[in-house]
């Protein structure tokens, strides 16, 4: 557990991290900050416009796992992971210990916002357990594209720009920053191809109707794309 | 990866554009439950991808085409059909409903067969080429060997022969030496006395001193070769023959050439001037041998005063064969004179 726990403290003591994954989705729960209000609901037509609280936390839990999991390219960049596999750590623990150690704080972080959710404002026990399972399979696709992005470039400083760039693009198509309701169609639906359109289907149906079908649907999709992403990002090519 | 007709890399790019259709039919028509066919298929392709062993897994694919998402069954019939598992082409029956659903899903699955087909022949090409190469280094192996114990019999015989020698200089020559030692320590103490059996013992041992200096040079007649060996050998040859004027010269040091390449280079000289006298009259023959620290060069050329053609007989063809078998090369020039060159590498591993 060597490589977890060093991963573990070198993501937390990074202060992006600390303010992504900690700071302010905790305090945007414990105040319950409204962003919401995209226009009038006449903009939309029938469409509701719900809080927009959750989504940015949502957004926030994204940057954030995509922090945690960078710690694979830092390893990659300055050899670390080479010296790393030549003592008796197998590719496959290592990819393990690596996403156990992001997946691990943003799991606690995830029932901490529910747990708070329910003793501060009062939400419904399925509801609280709804946004957490939602957040942490979130989590765990936004690690595992970190790790597909760790295996598609060498470059640090490209892959980070490009990434950021990714992910505003995602987190915009997939409703994250803009309700889906104000998306053209075809955007919509280019937007599901990224696991952050599910997030948003899936938040938007726990608020409106709770752990429906529809919900569970978007889960499957979310834990689809992160079997996806986790069978592409485990392979050796990482080195 | 360099090779960009890989039968893989084929199949790769057809999953992709498969995957690419599906994915613009997706954005036209919004299907969920396409949606989460598609993405369940790129999970199961990258899971075949990681673990080649679940090829199998092609049924699941089949599965979910055949129930759920007729429209992905041609991708999933090529899946199946280019990891072989030619019974999911039964799948096809289900198609019948709809005609070109079922006629694309045939067209995927024959790709499939066919690519699957190329990967066997290549793979099959790649195992032959495998085994051409192994028999390769198994016969350089066994020549290395080979050369190796020649050598190691090379310096057993001379051991032996050495010790042959010690022992017969011992055994002969040394006791009729030491004898003779001894009959004149006697006779010395015998004059300084004034002995008359003295002249007696000097007399035995002047004898026995001849008899000692005969049996050293009767073992060093012995131990002579009746041939002569190396480079004398190759001169030798060259001064028995009459019927041309033979010039041979010997450049480099010839003492490090081991006894197996003089026996190819004998070979070859005899072979090449039997040659010459026979089929070209010449008058003149060179023979010039070089030695360097890396190889020994043996060349021998000669004028034609013949309008005969120049063919490869046996001779040259086992000279040839010979001269491989050392690792060497015999190459033969039919210009204006004919000229035949030996070349043998001096093999320095060999010498253990």
């Amino acid at each position: 557990m060597t490589v977890f726990k060093y991963a573990l403290w070198r993501g937390l003591k990074n202060p992006a991290s600390l303010i992504m994954n900690c700071a302010m989705p905790l305090l945007l729960v414990i105040f319950n900050f409204e962003f919401g209000g995209f226009g009038a609901a006449a903009a939309v037509g029938d469409e509701a416009v719900h809080s927009r609280t959750p989504f940015l936390v949502a957004l926030m839990l994204m940057f954030g796992a995509f922090v945690m999991a960078r710690s694979i390219q830092v390893d990659k960049m300055d050899g670390t992971i080479t010296r790393i596999l030549a003592g008796p750590v197998t590719m496959r623990g290592y990819l393990v210990q690596n996403f156990m150690s992001a997946m691990v704080p943003m799991t606690v972080l995830s029932i901490a916002l529910g747990i708070i959710g329910v003793a501060l404002h009062s939400w419904e026990i399925s509801f609280a357990l709804g946004l957490a399972i939602c957040y942490i399979l979130l989590s765990a696709t936004s690690i595992g594209l970190s790790f597909v992005w760790s295996c598609l470039f060498k470059d640090k400083e490209t892959s980070t720009a490009v990434l950021s760039v990714l992910i505003t693009a995602i987190a915009s198509l997939g409703g994250l920053m803009i309700p889906l309701a104000l998306l053209p169609r075809f955007l919509r639906f280019l937007g599901a191809l990224f696991p952050a359109h599910w997030a948003t289907r899936a938040l938007e149906n726990l608020m409106d109707y709770g752990m429906n079908t529809q919900f569970w649907l978007s889960m499957l999709a979310m834990f689809l794309f992160t079997v996806a992403y986790l069978l592409y990002g485990g392979k050796r090519r990482i080195i | 990866m360099k090779d960009l007709t890989f039968p893989k890399i084929s199949f790769i790019t057809c999953k992709l554009i498969g995957f690419s259709l599906l994915v613009a039919h997706w954005l036209t028509v919004g299907d969920t439950m396409g949606f989460f066919i598609m993405m369940s298929m790129v999970c199961m392709a990258l899971l075949r991808w990681r673990i080649p062993k679940l090829s199998l897994s092609v049924i699941v694919d089949v599965s979910l085409c055949i129930i759920f998402f007729p429209l992905a069954g041609g991708l999933a019939l090529f899946s199946a059909m280019y990891y072989r598992k030619y019974w999911a082409a039964v799948a096809l029956v289900t198609f019948f409903g709809d005609v070109y659903i079922g006629a694309i899903a045939a067209l995927c699955g024959l790709a499939g067969f066919f690519l699957s087909r190329w990967e066997k022949e290549r793979m099959h090409g790649l195992s032959q080429l495998d085994k051409s190469a192994g028999k390769y280094y198994e016969a350089e192996r066994l020549q290395n060997e080979l050369q190796k114990a020649t050598v190691q019999i090379e310096r057993m015989t001379l051991v032996s022969e050495r010790a042959r020698i010690a022992r017969e200089i011992h055994d002969n020559a040394g006791h009729e030496i030491v004898a003779a030692y001894m009959s004149l320590q006697t006779a010395r103490l015998g004059i300084e006395n004034a002995d008359t059996d003295a002249l007696e013992l000097y007399d035995a041992a002047l004898g026995r001193l001849d008899a000692g200096a005969n049996k050293i040079r009767e073992a060093v007649h012995n131990l002579a070769p009746v041939t002569s060996l190396g480079v004398e050998a190759l001169q030798e040859t060259c001064a028995r023959i009459t019927s041309a004027l033979v010039s041979f010269k010997a450049f480099g040091d010839t003492s490090h050439v081991p006894v197996y390449i003089w026996g190819v280079l004998e070979s070859c000289l005899n072979e090449a001037i039997t040659n010459a006298t026979r089929h070209a009259r010449p008058k003149t023959i060179m023979v010039h041998l070089d030695v360097t620290q890396k190889l020994v060069r043996l060349s021998i050329e000669n004028d034609v005063n013949t309008t005969k053609k120049y063919a490869i007989g046996n001779g040259l063809r086992n000279l040839r064969y010979r001269a491989a078998s050392v690792g060497g090369n015999l190459a033969i020039d039919s210009g204006n004179n004919f000229r035949v060159v030996c070349v043998i590498p001096i093999r320095k591993e060999a010498n253990i």
